[in-house]
């Protein structure tokens, strides 16, 4: 069967064979750790354990209130730390000072105590290949990339799992290269990101916003840093169920609207200004769509099926309605579905996803669920995590 | 200057380079295109105009009326009974006036397609000489220069079609889902091109899904229905603009379907397809018996000569010579790939024959081109029709000038002829096209226009009592000759000032009402 693999994509890449005269450099591997099962900490600690890079330190970052040996999780991250100095990794754990409940406030943490000079940072609960981080470093190395980024996968056997792994799919297969190749940048993704300590230390660390990857990538791009994409996998659980997707969603659209200002202010180049602006406008594009979709498809069934029934709210008569929400929202209607559906089986034809397209055909359902998380995320705090439930 | 050049001559190599895969198809294209738009200028010099039929006319003056028709430019006048592709592909070239009026938006339009054709067939057969040879039997045909040098749907149609065929072939080839996405995708624009293009869309779908259950791919099924994309968009735009998603079928002026005996329609396809292809047909047939076990090069060209099938089996009381044409790629290919199969003395043997049987319809098909009408044969090609139409247009335009005229698009299509042949803005004219003002104006036009032009034809003429009711029985043709009230009414303020052989033209005894030209002006 002919098969076309995300690794076909141009702007992946992978590091030659060859072996480098300079002196190895340390990576420090920073895990974040808050409300997270046992079976996920050792997961990641058994593939960081089994890494072909010798020169790595483990950092897990836990909370104060989970520093109890008698919790479950700290024992985990107990058996996770002797599992990876059995094989030599040094590792150890970094309390924050619990000021703030945030992902990058705890990275900033144990950035204090890190040593290496390339930080990369996973969550609980991925997966990755053995070669993964010295792929990533020899990368970074021989083409002076100061972030690299392999490709980020979520999934799960459940119907949403299912969704966001073709989500991500395209996400990663379209776009990311894309705007890789189009901008030489592209919005960073908080699992297996590799970057240079320099680098972060010039940027001022993580930034300490609700989707720090994200906005990580405009402060870099500022500086003119190099992006690279690394031709590599990792894997993370999908959301366990469409509650716990929906927070998520809300947290990452919340986050991308502090980066949609903050890349308007930028001094970055125009072209870098549109590829990042085209994820972080998500929110405002798929609340808006849900909106006008609605009352259009509304007043299109009610005139196709009910003639004796007129839908007719009184802004519908409103200029700006019908001359640019109308066409708007027929575009979406006519235009838009076809093309993400077409699009997102294209993406898949001829991969190891093949096998869901009879869901990729249901996609606008899903995107009507993202809409409305979009509408959720104009009304949410940006101070607490909202830690996702795998 | 030469940084400038650099900028413009780059992005083309790149388009180049992505269209086309070697200089051998370029060239096919650039010959084939010449020849089209050779032919185009020969028939204007003999006609002054490309249109080869009334038809030809409407799909001038359809994209015309969606921005060049105040207040009505609306894109509900793509309408319900014609697939609206050609039309929106031409919407670009029909704004300039003389490439409106002469046909020439059309034969433009055509041109590429009848080269993008001569391409896709010559990557199609798969053999470089083979592949020449086809490109070159498709463009030796007096048909294809004709429809590929007028504003007629066919040729793009066929484009469509035979670029979905292709793909269709490599997905077969490499079991490869995005080339099948691929002909998907050129079968959505064939579909929302000509109906034939719908037969084709569902056979792909039959053979794709037999095969991909066959190989135990079942979930490869749910990429079946993409070809039916556009036929979906059809429907529904038909729902969402009429509230019928079958009102192409219903409205007047729509294809009937009629009891014929099959041997009559038989005899009809027999000189249809004798009469695009010569002997070709019986060569196709036996091309398709022998190529029996290579479904590989079977599949695809049964979906090339699928048109013909699909008139065959619908029976039709009517079967012009067009409607077989756009089997001629497939009884072409057919032959061709099986030319292909064989070794250097049966290959060319093959050829030969090819060329035999294609050969024996030049007598006839030379009259086609020599004097622009089929005899012998049942078709449309009228270009001399067309003028005789021009004449009588002109006349009427002479007295009208500029003045607001009342006339009706859907009898013989007098409102297109006018418009389109007498570069007359569709603004000018109330017809079908200003639904639903058209309404008020025919009920009492005295109050609307200066001029009603009324056709002359039976008042029993049964298409005239559908229309009539279609326009809830405002239809002013039909009321002029069957409502005695409104016709006395009617003569009470219009005074027959002309009559041409087709049509009656009246004028407004008085001035229009004060108020009413205010409004017209504001069109």
């Amino acid at each position: 069967m002919h098969l076309r693999t995300p690794e076909s994509s141009v702007a992946y890449e992978k590091p030659s064979s060859l072996p480098w005269k300079r002196g190895l450099p340390v990576v420090s591997v920073l895990v974040p750790i808050f409300k997270e099962k046992g079976e996920s900490i050792l997961t990641t600690a058994k593939c960081l354990s089994a890494q072909t890079w010798w020169r790595l330190e483990v950092l897990f970052i836990i909370e104060p209130e989970e520093t109890d040996l008698l919790l479950e999780t700290r024992r985990r991250v107990e058996e996770a730390i002797m599992l990876l100095r059995s094989k030599a990794i040094g590792a150890k754990v970094i309390v924050t000072d619990g000021k703030l409940k945030l992902k990058p406030h705890a990275l900033n943490c144990g950035l204090k105590e890190a040593k290496g000079e390339i930080v990369c940072v996973y969550d609980a609960d991925d997966s990755f290949p053995e070669k993964q981080v010295e792929d990533a470093v020899s990368l970074m190395l021989e083409k002076g990339y100061d972030v690299v980024q392999p490709k980020v996968f979520r999934s799960s056997k459940t119907l949403v799992g299912r969704y966001m792994s073709l989500d991500t799919f395209v996400w990663q297969r379209k776009f990311l290269s894309a705007a890789r190749a189009w901008a030489e940048i592209f919005p960073l993704s908080g699992e297996g990101l590799y970057i240079r300590r320099k680098a972060l230390e010039e940027v001022g660390g993580f930034p300490e916003v609700l989707t720090e990857d994200a906005y990580l990538s405009i402060l870099l791009a500022e500086k003119r840093k190099k992006f690279g994409l690394l031709d590599s996998e990792v894997y993370e659980l999908a959301p366990r169920n469409w509650r716990s997707h929906f927070r998520q969603r809300v947290r990452w659209f919340r986050g991308y609207l502090t980066c949609l200002g903050r890349t308007l202010k930028a001094k970055i180049p125009l072209r870098m200004k549109l590829i990042l602006s085209i994820p972080f406008l998500a929110p405002i594009t798929c609340s808006f769509a849900l909106v006008t979709w609605t009352f259009f498809a509304t007043y299109w069934f009610t005139w196709a099926f009910v003639p004796l029934i007129r839908f007719m709210a009184p802004w519908m008569l409103h200029w700006l309605y019908t001359n640019a929400i109308f066409y708007w929202s027929a575009f979406l209607a006519y235009i838009g579905n076809p093309i993400v559906v077409f699009s997102l089986m294209h993406s898949i034809a001829g991969t190891r996803m093949e096998r869901n397209a009879p869901l990729a055909l249901t996609i606008p359902i899903y995107w009507i669920f993202v809409g409305a998380a979009a509408i959720a995320s104009f009304f949410r705090s940006t101070k607490f995590w909202g830690k996702t439930e795998r | 200057m030469k940084n400038a050049t650099r900028r413009i001559t780059t992005p083309l190599m790149n388009i180049t380079r992505f269209l086309f895969k070697d200089k051998t198809e370029l060239l096919i294209f650039f010959t084939a295109f010449l020849v089209e738009m050779t032919f185009g200028f020969y028939l204007l010099y003999k006609w002054g105009h490309t249109f080869v039929c009334g038809d030809a006319v409407s799909h001038l003056y359809i994209p015309r009326t969606l921005f060049d028709n105040q207040p009505y430019n609306t894109f509900a006048n793509l309408g319900t009974v014609w697939l609206p592709m050609f039309h929106l592909l031409v919407v670009p070239l029909v704004s300039i006036d003389p490439l409106c009026t002469t046909g020439f938006a059309g034969t433009i339009i055509n041109s590429f397609m009848t080269g993008g054709i001569c391409v896709v067939l010559y990557r199609l057969i798969g053999e470089k000489k083979l592949g020449i040879l086809a490109s070159a039997l498709f463009m030796c045909n007096a048909f294809t220069l004709t429809y590929g040098a007028t504003p007629m749907m066919e040729q793009t149609a066929i484009f469509f079609t035979v670029l979905a065929t292709y793909y269709f072939k490599r997905y077969w080839e490499k079991d490869d889902t995005v080339e099948f996405m691929k002909c998907s995708l050129a079968l959505i624009f064939g579909t929302l091109t000509r109906y034939e293009a719908w037969a084709v869309a569902f056979l792909v779908i039959f053979f794709f899904t037999l095969r991909e259950l066959k190989n135990g791919q079942s979930y490869r099924v749910a990429y079946a229905h993409l070809p039916l994309w556009g036929i979906f968009a059809w429907v529904f735009w038909n729902l969402a603009i009429f509230r019928d998603p079958l009102m192409f079928i219903r409205q007047p002026g729509s294809v009937t379907f009629r009891n014929v005996s099959l041997w009559l329609v038989t005899n009809y396809v027999f000189q249809g397809v004798f009469a695009i292809s010569g002997a070709l047909g019986l060569l196709a047939i036996l091309s398709i018996a022998l190529l029996y076990k290579k479904s590989s090069q079977l599949a695809p060209t049964i979906l090339l000569i699928s048109p013909i099938i699909l008139h065959w089996s619908l029976m039709r009381s009517w079967s012009w010579i067009r409607l077989f044409y756009m089997g001629l790629p497939g009884l072409i290919a057919l032959p061709l790939l099986l030319a292909n199969n064989f070794k250097k003395p049966l290959k060319v043997i093959t050829i030969t024959v090819v060329f035999i049987a294609y050969s024996t319809i030049y007598p006839f098909q030379m009259s086609v081109v020599a004097t622009g009408s089929t005899s012998g044969v049942l078709s449309d090609i009228g270009f001399s029709d067309v003028s005789t139409w021009k004449g009588e247009v002109m006349a009427i335009k002479e007295v009208t000038g500029n003045q607001l005229t009342l006339l009706t698009a859907h009898f013989r299509a007098l409102s297109p002829f006018f418009s389109v042949l007498t570069n007359t803005s569709p603004s000018r004219i109330f017809d079908e096209y200003d639904y639903p003002f058209y309404l008020e104006v025919m009920e009492k036009p005295w109050k609307h226009c200066t001029f009603v032009v009324i056709e002359k034809t039976s008042p029993d003429d049964p298409e005239l009592k559908s229309i009539n009711d279609y326009y809830e029985e405002k239809y002013f043709v039909y009321r002029y000759y069957n409502d005695s009230e409104w016709g006395s009414t009617f003569l009470q303020h219009y005074e027959l000032i002309l009559e041409t052989k087709h049509c009656l033209l009246f004028r407004l005894m008085e001035r229009l009402p004060r108020t009413q030209m205010d409004r017209l002006h504001r069109f």
